[in-house]
């Protein structure tokens, strides 16, 4: 995904992500390393493009909890150019949660997703919408249409 | 997931256009809205040219004193003695914080230790002082961080009668002493009144605050609350940060092997801060207080309840002195119902 926003021509773009520091931070961190480890690998083929990843400028906040506000992730292509994304957290920018900036927006409503129906074994699931009591309890009675 | 990636990228750009269109600032710059609260101060604000007023940064022993003794926010008052009513009205001060910032002199310039102060028109900054609270008042100034308390044991109002000795915001004492308070002095810092901006910046935030949510916007009405405020809690911030490290040589499965990937060195950074200032934080949460405390011993009108901003009290105040809280003012008592 990160190799893809960079050949996209996206160079020097921030990526925003609602509760970035808690989430998605880590799968983030997951792929840059896995990035990081190819890029060792291309090293020592004469063949491979030189390409060099590494996380830089991680910005880490220790108030109620840790939690990872930024980060940025910087490719070298053959130890020469070198180019950056940034990743934020918007809750930095926009407290609260992303249904209530929805509500803010007015015209917008947050879609609902039964994490409750979510397992490691059917995370490739097609089929029915999963019944109402798999959707986060708080948000059913917006949802009761939903079966 | 595609409506919730269109719901952030909406408010975002709302958010982000209202900084550009207004002051040609680049939000992605920023990771924080104090932080981006800062920046907008210093760049648009804050004259730091040489021989210009200037807010003090870099005095860490006095400013200890400042932190432990009068660095406390908003206390909550329930006076006991209170009676049940059937009915009670409550009040708050819109933007309680910026408000004071931009309504009260800000404690600033140079800085000097006066063993001879006195609590007279002309003193402006910290006074050290042994008093006592008045009896038979709700004695809710002055409020005391008990010993070791910074941050770690809750401050509290000083009690009718009690004897007390500290550094206090010279504000702050004078309303003391104007509801009864006995006091002697013993020294103090002296502070310049500096024009530094910060009440331009709140002023012209607000006002454009107004603006968007008139005009419906309103995340980025709710955000231009949050940058107003945000800049008097960084201005309190503790003179360190954290430093972080990367671990980026050749460490196969490090998150595999729930190895940390990032560690921290929460060491201080020896270096002066330009962006902290505690004594205007101090002296805002003292403005607070004072505006609080037009609340407290109101003839035939007793306290029911109080917070940072907030009072309940038995009988309506008079319509002159408050807004409906459909037309907030900055800095103004508004209804908030009964």
């Amino acid at each position: 995904m990160i190799d893809t926003i960079f050949d996209e021509g996206l160079n020097g773009s921030t990526c925003y992500s609602h509760n970035f520091g808690r989430f998605d931070s880590a799968f983030v961190l997951a792929a840059a390393n896995q990035l990081f480890q190819q890029g060792l690998a291309s090293q020592s083929d004469p063949e491979a493009d030189k390409c060099v990843y590494e996380v830089v400028n991680p910005l880490i906040s220790y108030q109620s909890g840790r939690s990872m506000k930024s980060f940025e992730i910087r490719r070298t292509l053959e130890g020469k150019e070198t180019e950056v994304l940034i990743f934020r957290d918007s809750l930095g920018f926009l407290p609260g949660s992303l249904e209530d900036i929805a509500g803010h927006l007015t015209e917008e409503a947050k879609g609902a997703f039964p994490h409750r129906f979510v397992t490691p074994y059917n995370l490739d699931y097609r089929g029915p919408l999963p019944s109402v009591e798999f959707f986060e309890g708080a948000k059913v009675p917006q949802h009761t249409g939903v079966t | 997931m595609e409506t919730d990636v269109r719901i952030l990228y909406k408010a975002l750009s709302q958010f982000a256009a209202v900084f550009w269109d207004t002051f040609q600032i680049d939000v992605t710059q920023s990771v924080t809205l104090s932080g981006l609260a800062m920046r907008l101060y210093r760049g648009k604000y804050l004259d730091d040219l040489e021989g210009g007023d200037y807010l003090p940064t870099n005095l860490p022993g006095l400013f200890s004193q400042i932190r432990l003794n009068t660095f406390i926010g908003g206390l909550t008052v329930s006076p006991g003695g209170a009676k049940r009513v059937k009915k009670a009205f409550a009040y708050d001060i819109t933007s309680m914080f910026p408000s004071m910032i931009a309504q009260h002199s800000i404690p600033g310039g140079r800085i000097v230790w006066d063993d001879g102060m006195k609590l007279d028109s002309e003193a402006f900054g910290w006074i050290r002082v042994l008093g006592r609270a008045p009896e038979g008042k709700l004695a809710c100034l002055l409020p005391i961080k008990p010993q070791g308390g910074d941050g770690g044991t809750a401050p509290q109002y000083i009690g009718s009668q009690r004897l007390f000795y500290g550094l206090f915001f010279t504000e702050e004492v004078k309303a003391a002493v104007d509801i009864g308070y006995q006091i002697e002095t013993f020294g103090g810092l002296r502070f310049e009144k500096v024009e530094v901006g910060l009440g331009k910046f709140v002023r012209d935030l607000y006002k454009l605050r107004q603006v968007q949510a008139k005009a419906g916007n309103r995340v980025a009405a709710l955000s231009l609350k949050l940058v107003i405020n945000g800049l008097y809690g960084r201005l309190a911030m503790k003179r360190f940060t954290y430093d972080t490290v990367v671990l980026s040589d050749n460490r196969t499965g490090v998150l595999a092997d729930d190895t940390p990937l990032i560690q921290k060195a929460n060491k201080p950074k020896n270096r002066v801060q330009v962006d902290v200032s505690l004594p205007v934080s101090a002296a805002v949460t003292s403005y607070a207080r004072i505006a609080m405390s037009k609340f407290f011993n109101r003839t035939r009108n007793p306290l029911l309840y109080s917070d940072t901003d907030n009072a309940v009290i038995t009988r309506p105040l008079p319509q002159a002195l408050f807004t409906p809280a459909s037309e907030p003012e900055l800095g103004k008592i508004k209804s908030e119902g009964t």
